[in-house]
């Protein structure tokens, strides 16, 4: 897929972007495309994921209060408050802290919790399944509405159709974009749990229950991208190879499907990937109002305990996932038009 | 470029389902909770996860409330403030010494029979400086006991190192469960509940999904049940399936959905349960809530004419209002009216008085730290902070999470001048909260925040650990609880509501005014 796709007997009128990637610069000149793109993305999980240890390393213990008298409780003597700082090593200087943290992580050892008789691996390895669950079928849904939603309505309203419509759409997804999760969350337990009684209202016991937190958390992209469809369908309209095809007569669902859909996709996705990094972390509200038991909820409870270990467990965690998911959306990105690889930017 | 999108999406949702698959499960109730009662199963939540599994470590309200489905004590608290046999059929105390007589029925979940001298090693060991526990002192009072075992004589004997009336109430802590010689011989394994055998009360621990669900199964071949003095309706559960860190609304949510059995709620959700027949809601007191003075030198406190001023502007009843939906508890002293040798009224409080107190305050500045549990999103403090603005004073007020109030006030007395605390006297002593509001301060090894050592305090708890009679040790009780009250040591508000949401078909108890989560009960 190198190009906005077209029929062989239409290729000399459309507008065709160059097909070819650009040629990488420097020392990588010599490399193929996909080989010199390869290893200056590595070079730059590697620069990222470097960043990141050492930041939430640095970063968590400025987090106010001291881990040792939250694990301690009340009614700790200042004693007993020592004796567990000392035994969860926080008496030792930062650097000797920091050089253990690093070569634990070395050998895959996230550390152990202080509030718990666990290990964080553990603890992540329970959680991280519910988060990711949530997360996977969200962008799912997020997808399957608001690509077919943004299109049509792109359809419908191009060149300047139906006014009506377009402003409607404008005004919908807006206001559902600007609701805070919180409340959409709380209407639909209200809804479809508490009067309805068609629901769970929260936990994870049955598959049903996935269903709101999966509506709470998609309502906002769906209209975010549904509205990002309709303005990237309404440009690809305008150029000049579709408006050929619609001269040729195209039947309607080969023209936008097959012509226009494609060209949508590299902004669609690259916003796809962004906001999936987003629900891996950051559905702290949506698992909290349904107690769905995933990381964002354990993080929470870490920083109320104090609990060090498991605070940068989680962050490594998903912030290792961010990456890849970026990562990942480029190189999808980069099967659908080469062009990215160099660097460059796509028409679509 | 079509079957790649196509594969991609296909390969997405695949993992969204396998993920279903490790996740959620496929029993529970059906959907929107249309489910009755069920028959061998309860739910509820806790606030977190246990941090340990291991009774004599316990330092969390959730630690307790495990422990005590998981070890029997020696004695259980029944109702009217008496006690009944838990593993001990009989009992015998004085200031010094205490003689329980063990029943001979009880098991450790591994079959190996529960003998004094397994009593008396558990409690040792509950007893001894290096467990580290927060409580040994509150039950067996300053100093070390000595505790044997005479298993011929089916009994232990606990000898005190200082006088200390309360001891019995204190073995009904669930702290003190008694723990079976498989535990303390694998403590990590007991901390993370993994050893069976450590068990000696009626449940085990048979799943534990951090953060997700922790299921307990009712042993076949339990026996040691307490015989209260009214029996409790219904049958125990098979399985008491607990939900931890559920916020409480949400849990309101799901008890009215049938998601949830039985669970604390909190005080704005009270209204949703009340006058709904298919729900019973108990109220006890949980915790004392009260101001409390910074009393070290260079805090503005010392000075006894500051702390009657701002005794003078507070109102139990707003108080009540803005942090607990006007659920919470009145007090009339120091600690909840339920508790022993407690006063009976609120006359020694001192007299609101906003003219005289604003006389006083106007003009001045004072730091205070809060805690954001005490009210929604700490608005006790934010009651304290207004009132106190209104008369004049500033009051820089510094609201932070239980954790981050715990070491601010524990360790840095010098960030602060007044704060809300709140008192849990899971002990249900008198000399519990003296000893938190005026005994040995926390930089000298003590439970009092504020610093205020108070000799003439102590020497009345110790004059009433040593009494022979219960009213010779009410007295000397009466006179340390007047005292602090009209030093204005503390300013006492209302007890903090602990509100337990029963759905039809499933009860608990709280004797005495404390919950016993052991006695969840299925009642159709």
């Amino acid at each position: 897929m190198t190009e906005p796709t077209m029929l062989n007997r239409e290729s000399a009128l459309f507008s065709n972007p160059p097909g070819a990637p650009k040629s990488p610069r420097g020392g990588l000149r010599t490399l193929s495309p996909w080989a010199s793109y390869g290893l200056r993305r590595a070079g730059g999980v590697l620069l990222s994921v470097i960043l990141l240890v050492v930041v939430t390393f640095f970063m968590v213990p400025l987090i106010p209060g001291d881990p040792a008298v939250a694990v301690a409780g009340a009614d700790a003597t200042t004693e007993q408050i020592e004796a567990i700082r000392e035994s969860l090593g926080l008496n030792q200087p930062l650097h000797l802290q920091g050089i253990q943290y690093v070569g634990n992580l070395l050998t895959g050892n996230l550390g152990e919790s202080f509030a718990y008789s666990t290990s964080v691996s553990s603890i992540i390895a329970t959680k991280l399944p519910f988060t990711a669950e949530l997360a996977l079928l969200g962008i799912i849904v997020t997808l399957i509405v608001s690509i077919p939603a943004g299109m049509v309505v792109g359809i419908l309203t191009r060149g300047g159709r139906r006014k009506w419509l377009d402003v409607s759409f404008g005004m919908l997804t807006g206001f559902f974009q600007a609701v805070p999760q919180y409340v959409i969350a709380t209407m639909l337990v209200v809804i479809f749990a508490i009067v309805l009684k068609v629901l769970p209202a929260a936990g994870a016991a049955t598959l049903t229950s996935l269903i709101l937190p999966v509506v709470g958390l998609s309502v906002a992209p769906i209209c975010s991208i549904a509205r990002v469809v309709r303005r990237e369908t309404s440009t690809v309209l305008e150029q000049d190879y579709l408006r050929t095809a619609r001269g040729w007569r195209l039947p309607p669902l080969r023209l936008y499907a097959r012509h226009a859909l494609p060209n949508l996709m590299t902004t669609t996705l690259t916003l796809a990937g962004l906001i999936l990094a987003g629900m891996l972390g950051g559905a702290i509200i949506i698992e909290n109002v349904f107690n769905w038991p995933g990381l964002g909820k354990e993080i929470v409870t870490a920083i109320i305990n104090k609990d060090y270990p498991v605070i940068q467990g989680i962050i490594l965690v998903l912030g290792f996932l961010a990456i890849i998911l970026n990562l990942l959306v480029d190189v999808i990105l980069g099967i659908i038009d080469p062009r990215t690889l160099g660097g460059g930017k796509s028409n679509g | 470029m079509h079957g790649r999108l196509t594969a991609l999406a296909a390969a997405a949702a695949a993992a969204a389902l396998l993920l279903t698959g490790c996740t959620t499960g496929s029993t529970g109730t059906t959907p929107g909770g249309s489910a009755g009662p069920s028959t061998d199963t309860i739910r509820t939540a806790l606030n977190s996860d246990p941090t340990t599994f291991n009774a004599a470590k316990a330092n969390a309200k959730d630690d307790y409330e495990v422990a005590r489905f998981l070890f029997d004590t020696v004695v259980r608290r029944d109702a009217d403030g008496k006690f009944i046999g838990g593993l001990a059929t009989e009992w015998t105390s004085t200031a010094t010494d205490a003689s329980l007589t063990i029943r001979k029925d009880a098991t450790c979940a591994d079959g190996t029979a529960i003998t004094p001298t397994i009593v008396a090693k558990s409690l040792s060991y509950f007893a001894d400086p290096a467990t580290k526990n927060n409580f040994g002192k509150l039950v067996f009072g300053p100093g070390q006991p000595a505790i044997t075992a005479d298993d011929a004589a089916g009994t232990v004997a606990i000898k005190l190192a200082q006088p200390w009336s309360e001891l019995i109430g204190g073995l009904t802590l669930a702290q003190t469960g008694i723990i079976c010689p498989a535990g303390l011989a694998d403590l990590e394994g007991l901390a993370k509940g993994s050893v069976a055998g450590a068990f000696s009360g009626p449940y085990t621990l048979t799943k534990a999904s951090h953060g997700v669900s922790y299921d307990m199964t009712l042993r076949e071949d339990y026996k040691a049940w307490p015989k209260w003095s009214k029996e409790l309706e219904g049958t125990p559960a098979k399985t008491v399936r607990f939900f931890p860190g559920v916020n409480k609304t949400t849990v309101a949510n799901q008890l009215l959905t049938g998601e949830m059995d039985v669970s604390d709620i909190a005080p704005a959700d009270t209204a949703r349960f009340e006058g709904n027949k298919d729900y019973t809601v108990t109220t006890v007191p949980f915790a004392g809530i009260f101001l409390l003075f910074n009393q070290r030198p260079g805090s503005p406190f010392t000075e006894p004419a500051l702390r009657k001023a701002v005794a003078q502007l507070m109102n139990q009843q707003a108080f009540n209002a803005a942090a607990y939906a006007n659920k919470g508890i009145p007090y009339t002293s120091i600690v909840a009216p339920t508790v022993a040798c407690s006063l009976k009224d609120n006359s020694h409080f001192t007299k609101e008085d906003a003219e005289a107190a604003k006389a006083v305050l106007a003009g001045k500045t004072f730091k205070m730290v809060g805690t954001t549990s005490i009210g929604p999103n700490g608005a006790g403090s934010t009651y304290v902070q207004e009132a106190l603005r209104a008369a004049g004073a500033t009051v820089n007020l510094n609201l932070v999470d239980n954790g981050t109030w715990a070491t601010m006030t524990q360790t840095k007395p010098e960030t602060w001048d007044l704060t809300i605390q709140g008192d849990a006297n899971f002990v249900g002593t008198v000399a519990a909260s003296l000893t938190r509001i005026a005994g040995v301060p926390t930089e000298k090894g003590g439970r009092n925040i504020g610093g205020g050592e108070n000799a003439d305090i102590l020497a009345e708890i110790a004059t009433a650990q040593s009494a022979t009679d219960e009213a010779k040790r009410c007295e000397a009780y009466e006179r340390a609880q007047v005292s602090i009250l009209e030093d204005n040591d503390i300013v006492p508000f209302v007890g903090e509501p602990q509100i337990v949401a029963q759905r039809a078909g499933f009860s608990i108890q709280a004797p005495s005014g404390i919950v016993d989560y052991a006695t969840m009960r299925i009642t159709k």
